[in-house]
């Protein structure tokens, strides 16, 4: 799955091993340094906001009868299921079921078109055949668009605890 | 400035933007990554979930709907001490349900996960 281009190293005709760039391996370790706090502010703030969501999740049978991570193999984050955590990446996208397109977070449903409807804010313009969606991209995207609600005050919240939206 | 300053400030850009890109780039295949979390992506569904920074992750959506139309459905979820709230494209920010609460966080979990086995092969020979 890991697309980035890498370099491929051999020493005296050995095994070929992938290899990053420097700046590619700079990329990762800053990565992992946000990534890895970021999962642990979430659980905090989610087992602040909803005791116990974390014992439940750990609580939740695997399918091999243990204990200690979500079960279910597929669906979306506000309609569906996470695919099962216990099974590698390939494992999971080799055996989960297929599944409808997503739906609205908040519409409770799983089709395409209701999605679509609940979504409707957010369609659109069609583009000429072949182009791609006029979408850019979505990581850009969302980097400009959280840059921008930092620099315009725009953002609801007060990280030192309060906030507007609730 | 000399012309040997010039050059060095030249070369320091390109690093710099070298090194924007490459972490650019992770997050691009980290956000690849993280559309599995959900299991199978169907057809004609791009689908993106992938952590921002440190306080905001961001599930990303597109697809054609009945009528063959594009649809795209962005959610950033914005973590905060006191709980996660979130926020469509248009929409003000809410705060997320129990139920949606909990897979976020399967999500998050699962998210790194995936990207951790995605990158060991890349990354045995630094942990050495």
């Amino acid at each position: 799955m890991w697309t980035l281009p890498v370099l491929v190293s051999s020493k005296e005709g050995g095994p070929q091993r992938p290899t990053l760039a420097p700046e590619q391996i700079e990329a990762v370790v800053a990565r992992f340094a946000v990534r890895g706090p970021a999962a642990k502010r979430g659980e905090r703030a989610i087992n602040t906001q909803f005791p116990g969501v974390s014992d439940e999740i750990a609580a939740t049978p695997l399918r091999d009868g243990t204990r200690g991570a979500a079960t279910v193999t597929t669906g979306n984050i506000a309609t569906g299921a996470v695919a099962g955590r216990e099974r590698p990446a390939y494992a999971v996208v080799a055996e989960a079921p297929a599944e409808v397109p997503s739906a609205a977070p908040d519409s409770g449903a799983t089709g395409g078109e209701t999605a679509a409807v609940s979504a409707s804010t957010n369609a659109v313009d069609e583009g000429a055949p072949g182009l791609p969606p006029a979408v850019g991209d979505p990581v850009i995207a969302a980097q400009q668009k959280v840059e921008a609600a930092y620099q315009t005050g725009a953002q609801t919240e007060d990280r030192s605890g309060h906030d507007l939206a609730a | 400035m000399t012309a040997l300053s010039v050059v060095g400030s030249i070369l320091g850009k390109n690093n710099s933007r070298k090194h924007a890109d490459a972490y650019r780039e992770a997050i691009r295949e980290e956000a690849k990554v993280g559309g599995t979390v959900f299991g199978t992506i169907p057809k004609g569904v791009r689908r993106e979930f992938f952590c921002l920074d440190e306080h905001t992750w961001i599930w990303h959506e597109e697809w054609k709907d009945a009528k063959g139309r594009q649809r795209v459905m962005t959610t950033r979820y914005d973590v905060r001490p006191h709980g996660v709230f979130k926020a469509q494209d248009g929409q003000p920010y809410r705060p997320i349900g129990r139920e949606e609460a909990k897979r976020l966080l399967v999500a998050m979990k699962k998210y790194n996960d995936l990207i951790d086995t995605e990158l060991a092969p890349y990354l045995s020979d630094l942990q050495r």
